[in-house]
C-alpha cells in the first residue's frame, strides 16, 4: 500500500466548496503533474495532505497511516509551499542546520551544494532574498530531503528560465537515484509535460481525470475540415472542445480514432498536453 | 522523542538570543534616565525608576504572541503536529519565563539593597529577602502573561476580525456587568467575602501573615487554564 | 536527439525513433553501449521510465539489448534490421502517402513517374 491515498476528502469554506467528495491515489515511485486552473481546489487538497489545514469529511492516508497530526508520517512526506511558512529573520544556512535537525532523511551537504549551483547567498536572511530566490531556497530544501513523497507547489515560480531548467535536471537527477514519488503542482504545462509520467487533474474541487500523459496523448487528438464534415466524423464522440475559423472547424476529441471517410479533407493532428488541458478545463465540470 | 527535544531546542534557541539584546536595551535605558535625573535634581539617592519587571511583561508578552503568529507556521512546514508545536511552545515560554524570572529577582533585591528607593514588583507586594518564592512568583506571572497573549493571538486568528471583535466586545461587557454587580446587586457583605477570597488568594492571611503557596498555586491554575484553551484551540489551527 | 511535444506522436515512441536513427547513422555502433536511460532523461529533461519505455521498444525489435550492470548495447546485425525494416516501411510511409496527396492534385500516374525520374537525374547531377 505505497500511495498517497486520498479519499472521499471534502472541504468547505462559508459559501464555496473547494472539494467535493474527491477520491484518488498517488502511488509510489511516479513523477506526477497534478493540474487544475487556478481556485480548482489543488493548494486545498495540498494542505490537506500536508497537515495545514483539515478536511471537513474524508481521509488522506500516506503508505496506510493517516496523515493528519501523526508524527508517524514526519518522515515520509515533505512539502514545499507556495506561500512563506519559513522563519524569514533566520539565514539560509541557519534554516538548513535545522531543516538537517527536523529530518533525519536530510542532507546537508547535498543542500548545500544546489544552493551553490542556484548561487543562492546562504549568509542572507530568507526575508532578505528576492521572490525567486526564495522560491529556490524552498526547492533547494525540498530537494535535499530524501522522503518518499515530495509535493512542489508552484515550485518555479519567480525563476529565470536556466533556473527552471536546472531545477528539472535536479529533480529527474534525484529521481532516477531515490525510489520517491514526486507531484509537481503548476500551471506551467508544457515546462512539464515530458516529465511528468501521470496527470491528476481537478476542476472545481472535482477530479475531472486521472491519466497516463502517454496515453492521455494517444488518446486526444483534433479533427479540422469542413465544418459538416467535422460534424459528421465525431457525432458519436466524446468532443472536448471547438474552434472556428470561418468555413473551417477544429474539433477536440478524446477517444478512438475512427477511418477518416472517403472524399473529405479531414485532418487528424495530434493535441499536446496543455490543448488538452484548456479545452478540458473550458467545458469543465464533467467526468470522462 | 528525539524530534520533540530538536523542536523544543529550535524554539528556545531562536527566542534565547534576544533576550540579551532586551536586558541590554533595558539597563541602557535605566543608566540613561538615572543619569539624567542625577544631573537634574542633583541627588543621585532618589534617582531611577521602578518596577522594571513590567518591561518583561511586554517582552513576554510579545513573544507569547509572536508564538503563535510566526513559529507555529514554520514548525508546521516542518512537518511537525500541533501537539509537537504545543508542548515546544510551552517549553520555549517556561525556559525563557524561567530565566527572565531569574535575573529579574536577582537585579530586583539586589538594586534594592544598594539603592533602597527602588522597589521591585513582587517586593511592594510581599516585601524582600525571599528570593525563591520571589522567583517562582515572577516564573508563574511570566507564564501567565506568555500563556495570555498566546491564546488571545490563537483566538483572534480563529475567529477572524468581525468575529474577534464580538469577543473583545463581549469581555468588556462581562467587565462592566461585574462592576454593576459589586456597586449595586450584591450585598456588602457578599462583596466583603469575595475581597477576603481575593486576598487569600493573593497569600495575604487573616492573621496579617502571608502564606506563598495561595498566590503560586493561583497563577498556577490560572496559566493552565489558559495554556489548555489554548491547546483547545491550536488543536483545531489551520494556516492561512 | 530532439523532441518535439507538438506532435502528439508519443514521447517514448519518438525516444525510440532518435535512438534507432542514431544507430542506423553509426552514431552508435554495434555492439558498443548507447547512453543510460538517465543520462538521456537528464539531458532531454524527460522522465526516465518514458526513455526506458522508449528504449524497450528497441530492445523487443532485437535492436539493442541489455547487459547486466552494464547497461544497453546495440546489437550485431541491428543496422541491417533497421534497414530491413525501413525498407517494409517506404511503401506505407512514401509511396501511399506520395500518391494520396497526388491525387488531390488531380496528377496523373505518368506525370508521377516521370517526377520520380526527374529526382534520380537531378540526384545523379549534383553528384
Amino acid at each position: 500500500m505505497c500511495a498517497i491515498q486520498i479519499n472521499n476528502v471534502t472541504k468547505r469554506y462559508r459559501d464555496v466548496t473547494a472539494l467535493d467528495h474527491v477520491s484518488f491515489s498517488f502511488e509510489h515511485g511516479k513523477i506526477y503533474g497534478f493540474l487544475g486552473r487556478n481556485g480548482a481546489g489543488k493548494s486545498t487538497l495540498i494542505n490537506i495532505i500536508a497537515n495545514r489545514i483539515f478536511a471537513d469529511e474524508g481521509t488522506v492516508l500516506i503508505d496506510g497511516l493517516p496523515a493528519k497530526e501523526n508524527m508517524d508520517v514526519h518522515e515520509k512526506i515533505f512539502c514545499m509551499s507556495e506561500a512563506d511558512l519559513y522563519d524569514s529573520s533566520l539565514k539560509v544556512k541557519e534554516l538548513f542546520k535545522w531543516i538537517d535537525r527536523f529530518y533525519d532523511s536530510f542532507d546537508l551537504e547535498k543542500a548545500f551544494q544546489i544552493a551553490e549551483k542556484f548561487h543562492l547567498n546562504t549568509d542572507k536572511r530568507f526575508k532578505a532574498l528576492s521572490k525567486g530566490y526564495q522560491s529556490i531556497f524552498k526547492l533547494t530544501a525540498a530537494l535535499a530531503l530524501n522522503v518518499p513523497y515530495v509535493i512542489f507547489d508552484e515550485p518555479v515560480l519567480g525563476l529565470d528560465a536556466n533556473h527552471r531548467e536546472l531545477f528539472y535536471d535536479l529533480l529527474l537527477k534525484n529521481f532516477a537515484s531515490n525510489e520517491q514519488t514526486i507531484i509537481i503542482a503548476t500551471h506551467l504545462i508544457e515546462e512539464v509535460a515530458n516529465i511528468v509520467e501521470e496527470v491528476v487533474l481537478i476542476d472545481k474541487g472535482k477530479l475531472l481525470l486521472q491519466e497516463s500523459v502517454d496515453s492521455l496523448l494517444e488518446r486526444g487528438y483534433c479533427v479540422s475540415g469542413l465544418a459538416k464534415d467535422v460534424d459528421n466524423y465525431c457525432k458519436d464522440k466524446n468532443v472536448i472542445g471547438n474552434d472556428e475559423l470561418g468555413g473551417l472547424k477544429l474539433s477536440y476529441v478524446i477517444g478512438e480514432k475512427t477511418e477518416l471517410p472517403q472524399n473529405t479533407h479531414l485532418q487528424i493532428t495530434g493535441m499536446n498536453l496543455q490543448k488538452l488541458f484548456i479545452k478540458l478545463t473550458e467545458k469543465g465540470g464533467e467526468e470522462l | 522523542m528525539k524530534k520533540l527535544n530538536t523542536l523544543i531546542q529550535y524554539e528556545c534557541m531562536t527566542s534565547f538570543k534576544y533576550i540579551w539584546m532586551f536586558y541590554a536595551i533595558e539597563y541602557a535605558i535605566v543608566l540613561l534616565i538615572y543619569i539624567m535625573v542625577a544631573a537634574l535634581t542633583g541627588d543621585p539617592e532618589n534617582a531611577g525608576t521602578n518596577l522594571l519587571e513590567l518591561n518583561t511583561f511586554i517582552y513576554i508578552g510579545i513573544l507569547g504572541a509572536l508564538s503563535y503568529s510566526e513559529d507555529f507556521k514554520m514548525m508546521i512546514q516542518n512537518g511537525f503536529t500541533r501537539k509537537y508545536i504545543f508542548v515546544a511552545t510551552l517549553s520555549m515560554l517556561a525556559f525563557i519565563g524561567g530565566i527572565m524570572s531569574l535575573v529579574d529577582t536577582v537585579t530586583g533585591n539586589l538594586l534594592h539593597h544598594f539603592a533602597p528607593d527602588y522597589d521591585s514588583l513582587f517586593g511592594v507586594i510581599y516585601g524582600y529577602g525571599d528570593i525563591l518564592p520571589n522567583w517562582i512568583w515572577l516564573f508563574l506571572l511570566y507564564m501567565l502573561i506568555g500563556s495570555l497573549f498566546y491564546l488571545t493571538a490563537l483566538a483572534v486568528h480563529k475567529l477572524e476580525k468581525t468575529l474577534s471583535l464580538c469577543l473583545v466586545v463581549a469581555l468588556a461587557g462581562l467587565v462592566l456587568l461585574a462592576v454593576a454587580l459589586f456597586r449595586y446587586v450584591l450585598t456588602e457583605n457578599i462583596v466583603e467575602n469575595i475581597r477576603e477570597l481575593a486576598s487569600r488568594a493573593m497569600g495575604f492571611m487573616s492573621g496579617g501573615t502571608i502564606n506563598y503557596l495561595f498566590p503560586l498555586l493561583t497563577l498556577f491554575l490560572l496559566a493552565a487554564v489558559f495554556y489548555l484553551g489554548s491547546y483547545a484551540i491550536i488543536r483545531r489551527t489551520e494556516v492561512k | 536527439m530532439y523532441i518535439n511535444p507538438d506532435t502528439g506522436k508519443p514521447i517514448f515512441i519518438q525516444i525510440a525513433g532518435q535512438l534507432e536513427d542514431s544507430i542506423f547513422t553509426g552514431i552508435f555502433p554495434e555492439e558498443e553501449k548507447i547512453p543510460s536511460t538517465n543520462e538521456i532523461s537528464a539531458l532531454l529533461n524527460i522522465n526516465p521510465h518514458t526513455v526506458l519505455k522508449g528504449m524497450n521498444l528497441l530492445v523487443d525489435e532485437e535492436i539493442i539489448y541489455k547487459k547486466r550492470g552494464l547497461g544497453m548495447f546495440v546489437k550485431e546485425g541491428a543496422v541491417e534490421k533497421i534497414r530491413r525494416k525501413r525498407q517494409g516501411q517506404f511503401y506505407d510511409q512514401y509511396i501511399a502517402a506520395m500518391i494520396a496527396e497526388a491525387s488531390k492534385l488531380k496528377m496523373t500516374k505518368e506525370e508521377i513517374i516521370s517526377l520520380v525520374e526527374r529526382g534520380y537525374e537531378d540526384v545523379r547531377n549534383s553528384d
